[in-house]
């Protein structure tokens, strides 16, 4: 039997650690289900984690969670799912932030509660309403945003930012996110996009998935394509010629 | 889609024997026409490409094609110009289809003159003869071709004089129907049916070639010889099928009955004629220079890093020539080291994509070659480069040559667009210029086709990032042609300025603040979709910036000129001009000047790439360090002469300890 406090410890530094590979992903998972009689303890530590961390690694756990209730439900131990579910508002407010810290962490937890949906893990209903708290987040965020010259007093996009970078950026002040961090982030989200994309031609197996998505692709016959008939066109001329 | 894999294939191990066997189907011409059908080793090798056109129908085909009734005598060897997406079927070494695209404006000049050499003027019965003989009707059977192509490979070397008529044809002009040498190409006919279809001929020929060879041809060069031979019918053949396959199948129906009919007409000619065998028909051999004699390639390029004109994460670029034909051309070498899952998959791409293009402001990808363990691209070679031409110490471009330069770029852009594809690295160094002003578009190593409607998903880790369009850099992963249209649009500002207009760190974040402080912050009135951006957040600037372009830029443009970039670089992706919308600009209709070819190029000395440039940037920063160096030195020992001067104590201290070091010192001043 492994010691509680170690398995703990090592779990938690296995979220600390996370990236954006699937495979660090699943390992965390695999480790949490193989120590299941302490779910409740590694659940905490999940949530622990994610107040703690930065934006990048909360994103990161964030995508864990969905390989996590994946795995537990396939092996049928729905306690991690159903504490999920129970503190998945809490989950959501530490990944982004109603502070608009958390804003870049936006489109991660749509993007996995969207998973999480699919999967049958969360009711639409929980869904649509996190949604909407999102999506005040977001425009609350816009409001305040440099980029837009829409927003009534410029004061109010340098404050915002000020409290962006005050939460984000040691001492530094008045820039954006740490580079490192950012950096850092668009590297991840570019793994997990190649990641995305190794699947995305994948059609059901029913159906006439393919069909359609080859229609779909096909597009309109425009103006591109009279152009390349005639062309096609005058070479079979001179070809009929020889 | 196994159109991949053929051309490799292919390409690196030209099967032999792939001529022969393509040709007896041809046109059944031979007897054993049936059988030899069957003989799968054989045919099958040219089919690889799975191409759907090969359906049953194809082998008539050439002949049909050739002799057909439009009366001259076919032009045999004038295939037309297949869109080089023709190209893959069969050997790589031909692929290049597509470049006949490119180039097809010399054809038709051209193929005159291969006709009358290959055969005739060849010292001995040109191994063109060899191949030819393939089509007699009296061919020896299955073994002894193979033992024939034994022969051939071990005792001689194959046949260079061949190997420079075919591949005049295969390179330098792209197969080309050229309806004005019709005249011409009789010769080749009869030459074809004269043939000695004996083995033994052959041989004797051969060996009397064999001399002749570079010292280090071997197996490996001669199967190139040989393939480029074959390739040059292929090629035909290949350009028919294609066609035929685009056509549809109808044609197969018709086709039996007429080829059959024209074969027999072969059937009988080659008899009539086979005594008048032209074999006597010596000509001076082509001599080669000792250089060329001692190149273990057919393309033979200056030892050691000379020959390098360009170098990047794909590998390397090398300028070469051809030692038969003296064209020049660039082999870009695929890099192979570290490629765990065999040939890189990158790679294909861009044959793949390349050879479905011809253009005149695209480079012509002319074959593939296999060499010594090493995969080679072989195209058109240019002697400059945009930034190469810009960085020029002296050279200057008029206004209407920068127009020009600029027309062609969007002209090549139009075309790729307009055919689905995304060249993905827009950008000074990718931009060619031949020596009479032509531009062509280069490296397609991360272009792809893209799906002009429905919804895309691509990398967004394209485009050297300074010319890198704010969509991706924002982290858009369903892109489309605009991003190329702001790299043109980054090109033409270099065209006309001499500087990159956003010249970052390397980094994202200060990429875009680049951008930012010439065009100001985006704003979501003019970049709706600005906010659904991947990493607006995440990247989203602190401070509101005006912009700037207008008085950055609109003292240095004409008004039209502006204008255009101005458009160019909308941050709304959708909202920037197409390729085609630029060319009918009224900057390129309508403002003066005209555009007009820069054919100053011509007088211009040297090659100038990004390569040499950089290359000679670096050692003039070599010699100026070594300069200040050497004024450094100077300085200290006059310093030390005068303290020398100044106690002779001093001085002599001094000295000694001088001496130990002066080696060094002399080391240091050279």
């Amino acid at each position: 039997m492994a010691d509680p406090f170690e398995v703990r410890m090592r779990f938690t530094s296995q979220l600390q650690h996370l990236n954006a590979s699937v495979n660090s992903s699943q390992k965390a998972a695999h480790y949490a289900l193989k120590y299941r009689d302490m779910d409740e303890d590694l659940h905490s530590c999940i949530l622990e984690q994610l107040e703690r961390n930065s934006m990048n690694n909360r994103a990161n756990i964030m995508y864990f969670i969905e390989h996590l209730c994946d795995m537990a439900q396939r092996e049928n131990h729905i306690e991690f799912v159903r504490m999920m579910q129970r503190d998945i508002l809490r989950v959501v407010d530490a990944v982004a932030p109603s502070d608009g810290s958390g804003a870049a962490n936006v489109k991660v937890v749509r993007r996995v509660l969207a998973g999480l949906q699919q999967k049958s893990i969360l009711l639409p209903d929980t869904v649509l309403e996190i949604e909407a708290g999102l999506a005040e987040r977001d425009t609350g965020a816009r409001a305040g945003n440099a980029l837009s010259p829409v927003s009534p007093n410029p004061k109010a996009t340098l404050q915002h930012s000020e409290s962006t970078s005050s939460l984000k950026v040691n001492g530094v002040g008045f820039t954006r996110l740490d580079k490192r961090q950012v950096e850092q982030r668009i590297e991840e989200d570019r793994e997990r996009h190649k990641r995305l994309r190794e699947s995305i031609w994948a059609v059901g197996i029913e159906g006439e998935g393919e069909f359609e998505r080859l229609w779909e692709d096909g597009g309109d016959c425009g103006e591109d394509e009279r152009v390349m008939g005639v062309e096609d066109g005058e070479e079979r001329a001179v070809a009929g010629e020889v | 889609m196994n159109a991949y894999s053929p051309p490799y294939r292919q390409g690196s191990y030209p099967p032999q024997q792939s001529p022969q066997a393509q040709y007896y189907p041809n046109g059944q011409q031979s007897p054993y026409g049936g059988s030899q059908q069957m003989q799968p080793g054989y045919q099958n090798q040219p089919f690889r490409g799975g191409h759907s056109g090969y359906r049953g129908g194809h082998y008539g085909q050439p002949p049909d094609r050739r002799f057909s009734g439009s009366g001259p005598p076919p032009q045999p060897y004038g295939p037309t110009p297949t869109r080089g997406r023709g190209g893959h079927f069969q050997n790589l070494q031909w692929t290049a289809n597509s470049a006949s695209r490119g180039r097809g404006d010399s054809n038709q000049g051209n193929s005159a003159p291969h006709m009358q050499n290959s055969p005739p003027p060849q010292t001995v019965p040109s191994q063109a003869n060899d191949d030819d003989d393939d089509d007699n009707p009296f061919r020896p059977s299955k073994d002894l071709q193979v033992e024939d192509e034994i022969a051939k490979e071990a005792s001689m070397p194959p046949p260079r004089q061949n190997s420079d008529s075919s591949s005049k044809v295969s390179f330098a002009f792209k197969a080309k129907p050229a309806a004005p040498t019709l005249a011409k190409s009789p010769p080749d006919l009869t030459q074809r049916m004269k043939e000695p279809p004996k083995k033994e001929n052959l041989l004797e020929n051969m060996n009397v070639k064999a001399p002749s060879r570079p010292a280090e041809n071997h197996a490996g060069h001669d199967r190139r010889d040989d393939r480029r031979e074959r390739d040059y019918r292929d090629d035909r053949r290949d350009n028919r099928d294609y066609r035929d396959h685009r056509r549809g199948d109808y044609r197969d129906d018709r086709r039996p009955g007429r080829d059959q009919k024209r074969d027999r007409m072969r059937e009988r000619s080659p008899e009539i004629i086979k005594e008048k065998k032209i074999m006597t028909r010596i000509k001076a051999r082509p001599t080669l220079t000792t250089e060329f004699n001692q190149s273990t390639s057919v393309y033979y390029r200056k030892p050691g890093n000379e020959s390098v004109v360009g170098s990047g994460t794909y590998g390397k670029v090398f300028k070469a020539i051809h030692v038969y034909t003296k064209n020049l051309a660039a082999l870009k070498k695929i890099r192979m080291d570290g490629e765990k899952d065999g040939f890189p998959v990158t790679a294909v791409r861009e044959i793949k994509l390349l050879q479905s293009l011809k253009h005149e402001n695209v480079v012509a990808l002319q074959e593939v070659m296999v060499e010594h363990n090493d995969c080679f691209m072989v195209f058109e070679y240019l002697s400059h480069d945009l930034t190469g031409l810009l960085n020029h110490p002296t050279f200057k471009l008029e206004h209407a040559h920068k127009k020009h330069l600029g027309r062609q770029l969007f002209e090549g852009l139009n075309y790729l667009h307009r055919r689905g594809v995304l060249h993905r690295d827009i950008k000074a160094a990718n931009i060619l210029v031949s020596s009479t002003g032509q531009l062509k578009l280069a490296d397609f190593g991360l272009a792809r086709f893209f799906a002009k409607r429905g919804k895309p998903d691509y990398t967004n880790r394209v485009i050297t990032i300074w010319y890198r369009s704010p969509e991706l850099l924002l982290g858009e992963t369903q892109y489309g042609p605009a991003v190329d249209i702001w790299s043109a649009a980054c090109v033409m500002v270099e065209i006309f300025t001499r500087h990159a207009i956003f010249p970052g760190d390397g980094g994202e974040i200060n990429q875009l603040d680049k951008i930012y402080n010439v065009l100001g912050t985006p704003t979501r009135g003019e970049w709706p979709g600005l906010v659904d951006m991947a990493w607006f957040e995440l990247l989203r600037p602190t401070e509101r910036k005006p912009n700037t372009f207008v008085e950055k830029y609109q003292e240095r443009l004409t008004p039209d000129a502006f204008e255009l970039l101005q458009a160019m670089f909308m941050y709304d992706p959708s909202k920037r001009p197409t390729a085609g919308d630029v060319l009918e600009h009224p900057y390129f209709m309508t403002e003066e000047p005209a555009p007009r070819q820069a054919i100053e190029l011509k007088d211009l000395e040297g090659d100038w790439h990004e390569f040499e440039s950089k290359a000679l940037r670096k050692e003039n920063e070599r010699k100026n360090q070594e300069a200040r160096r050497a004024v450094r030195l100077e300085e200290h020992e006059r310093e030390k002469a005068k303290r020398r001067a100044s106690g002779s104590t001093t001085a002599e201290r001094e000295s000694k300890r001088l001496r130990p070091n002066s080696s060094h010192g002399e080391v240091g001043s050279k």
